[in-house]
């Protein structure tokens, strides 16, 4: 087994989705396979469908519910955004997707969205009729227009009608890649031009500069 | 579910790629797909008018429409076919496969003219045999478990290659895992009875280099006390070829303007000692300037006439009666995709470094990826691990992002060529898709050739 989870440090943000009765066992499947430390933001309506107590045995710190946040964590919307390696709104709902696209800031979690310096992932889930209209359709554009990435929604049952449909959000299955891909990619961005300033040399190449060898010391193990 | 729009009218893929064979037949591949398929004369021109770019075809499809359909060379508008590319590619951070590329030991008995490696470090230890064992036990639900032996040349730890192979076979019984074992050897330890051994422990597929008729090979792939080496692999590939065993070696020719002349008689000489047995398949590379320390004197293929020889060389390859090794595997969805780009392929040092590329090793610290313990437990840099999988080509902008053939590699082909270069060159299989498709087209109608034994 491999001795780190790749993501130190996780914000999620859980806005007023039916979807976010499911919070539990996403949260249960990031812990194990993904991430070390979890902050959470619960919008409002949030809260009202599932207990921000509930959603703490998951986590490491308090739900963060409010603009002012509590006294260990001031100013939530900058101090949790600039502690976090990744930002996830699980599950975004419609009103979300459209306060992030115009920049509105009138609740925590908007806010940190808007303060927010990385790009950010966004996980759709709403009823199908609202993910195929024209307007969350432009403005999920207007989002991968800022940089921000889509976790597409997948097929599943709906928890309002029971329906078996699109546009319902992703599984805690199919969840999982896309945050791996997310975070990889940022942190190979942010690591790239460090990575690639100097040149490979093989220890011919570093011979002929009268460079010693990378591996000089590992000779013995070679020669016993 | 709910109405979807346009689901009645098609598009063209924008992953296609058409090219015309000799007999007038139209060949198709979609890289989204990895689909191949050849359109008989009397359908060329329905199938060629629907997959013209812009074109709307109403369904429902039947008749050769419906066939493309199927093929994915023809979609239902409004399908995000990139979206679908990505997701596919992305389940690699999470799928049931292990691929470990261990280095059993460093040394080798070959100095081959070409060579890069430098040999530094002994066979692998008990304690790092014991964490690879471990490392393999502690993964769960796994569905696929490939071993590839690298080094050095591994066949010199035969004892080494011999215990994990057998305990990663017996983890693929206990567990339902699939098994794949390969091993890039120089094929001179391959003895009768090292092949009576490993064999049976589940070694099955191996990679031997044999540049060319004897004094091309004995000329380029030297023994390390300076001794021919051609007489010696030949004859423990003769062996093979004599057994029952069930196995595939890929007899892999390095060329370079120096032995090209002579690739005919060289497969010649292969199919006179074993054409017929479809155990034995060809594959070609071009000889490159890898960092060794003849670089300076090495005369190389490249560019356009490198990529003219190269199918030259498959065709003649083709006509001995041999399959290329790669040939239609590198059109499947990530088949040209890098093992490095791969999250779960880990390069195994004989010390337990952990390495992402076997060319770089460790010539840059950005390829030491972490280090893997006895006790299984492996230390891993994510930082670095980002690089290798999270190459730049689909970054925005970049020449892979509008690619048709980029399901296939992802602007994955070499991470290490975006590191060190402005870009990575595309596949060779792009490069010479209308050729590559007719010697596919070609083996798929494959015959025993004349003249085989």
């Amino acid at each position: 087994m491999n001795n780190a989870l790749p993501c130190e440090k996780l914000l999620i943000g859980v806005s007023g989705s039916i979807h976010c009765s499911q919070i539990g066992g996403y949260l249960a499947q990031i812990r194990r396979e993904f991430a070390v430390s979890i902050r959470v933001i619960m919008t409002r309506t949030a809260c009202d469908m599932v207990n921000p107590k509930t959603v703490e045995l998951h986590t490491d710190s308090p739900v963060i519910a409010d603009i002012w946040g509590t006294p260990q964590s001031k100013s939530p919307h900058i101090t949790a955004t600039r502690w976090a390696d990744l930002f996830v709104v699980l599950p975004a709902s419609a009103n979300i997707l459209g306060k992030a696209a115009h920049g509105i800031a009138d609740d925590v979690l908007s806010t940190a969205i808007l303060a927010s310096r990385g790009p950010i992932a966004f996980a759709p889930a709403m009823n199908p009729s609202m993910w195929e209209s024209a307007a969350v359709q432009r403005n999920l554009q207007t989002l991968k227009e800022d940089g921000h990435y889509i976790i597409p929604p997948q097929e599943i049952t709906s928890v309002t009608t029971g329906d078996y449909d699109s546009g319902l959000g992703p599984t805690p299955e199919s969840l999982m890649p896309h945050l791996w891909h997310v975070l990889m990619k940022h942190t190979k961005d942010v690591y790239w031009e460090e990575a690639t300033r100097t040149l490979p040399m093989t220890p011919a190449e570093r011979a002929r500069q009268n460079l010693p060898l990378l591996a000089i010391a590992d000779k013995q193990q070679a020669s016993a | 579910m709910s109405d979807r729009k346009n689901d009645s009218n098609y598009v063209p893929s924008r992953f296609l790629s058409l090219s015309h064979d000799e007999d007038g037949s139209l060949i198709l591949y979609c890289a989204r797909t990895g689909a191949v398929g050849v359109v008989a004369d009397g359908d060329v021109d329905a199938a060629r008018s629907a997959l013209l770019p812009g074109t709307v075809t109403e369904g429902p499809l039947g008749g050769i429409l419906a066939d493309l359909e199927q093929g994915g060379f023809l979609v239902s508008e409004g399908v995000d076919e990139s979206a679908l590319a990505h997701e596919d590619y992305i389940q690699r951070y999470t799928d049931k496969s292990l691929e470990l590329i261990v280095m059993p030991t460093e040394q080798c008995n070959f100095r081959c003219v070409y060579c890069y490696e430098a040999f530094l470090r002994g066979e692998m230890a008990q304690d790092i045999r014991d964490g690879v064992k471990r490392y393999v036990e502690s993964q769960s639900g796994l569905e696929q478990l490939t071993l590839s032996w690298f080094g050095g040349e591994p066949l010199l730890a035969g004892d080494v290659v011999a215990e994990i192979t057998e305990y990663c076979q017996s983890y693929a019984e206990r567990t339902g895992a699939a098994f794949l074992c390969a091993a890039t050897t120089n094929g001179y330890e391959l003895t009768p009875e090292y092949a009576e051994r490993i064999l049976p422990l589940g070694l099955t597929n191996f990679q031997i280099s044999l540049d060319g008729v004897e004094h091309d090979h004995d000329e380029r792939r030297v023994g390390a006390n300076g001794e021919k080496t051609f007489a010696r692999i030949v004859e423990n590939l003769r062996y093979l070829h004599e057994s029952d065993h069930d196995f595939e070696v890929a007899i892999r020719h390095n060329f370079d303007p120096g032995n090209l002349p002579r690739v005919s008689e060289f497969y010649e000489m292969l199919k006179s000692e074993f054409g017929g047995d479809d155990r034995f398949v060809t594959e070609l590379q071009p000889i490159g300037r890898w960092g060794g320390q003849n670089d300076a004197d090495l005369s190389v293929c490249e560019g356009r006439p490198m990529l003219r020889s190269l199918i030259e060389a498959k065709k003649l390859a083709l006509d001995a009666g041999f399959r290329d090794a790669h040939g239609i595997d590198m059109l499947r969805p990530s088949g040209a995709t890098c093992y490095a780009a791969n999250p779960r392929s880990f390069v195994i040092g004989s010390d337990g470094k952990v390495y992402k590329c076997t060319v770089e090793l460790d010539y840059h610290d950005r390829n030491i990826v972490g280090q893997l313990h006895g006790d299984g437990t492996m230390d891993l840099d994510w930082r670095k691990m980002a690089l290798w999988t999270e190459t730049n080509g689909m970054d925005a902008g970049k020449k892979c992002v509008t690619c048709y053939f980029s399901p296939t590699c992802h602007g994955a082909i070499c991470p290490k060529e975006w590191m060190d270069e402005d870009e990575a060159e595309c596949p060779k299989s792009k490069h010479t898709i209308g050729d590559t498709l007719k010697l596919i087209r070609a083996e798929s109608l494959f015959v025993k050739p004349a003249g085989v034994p």
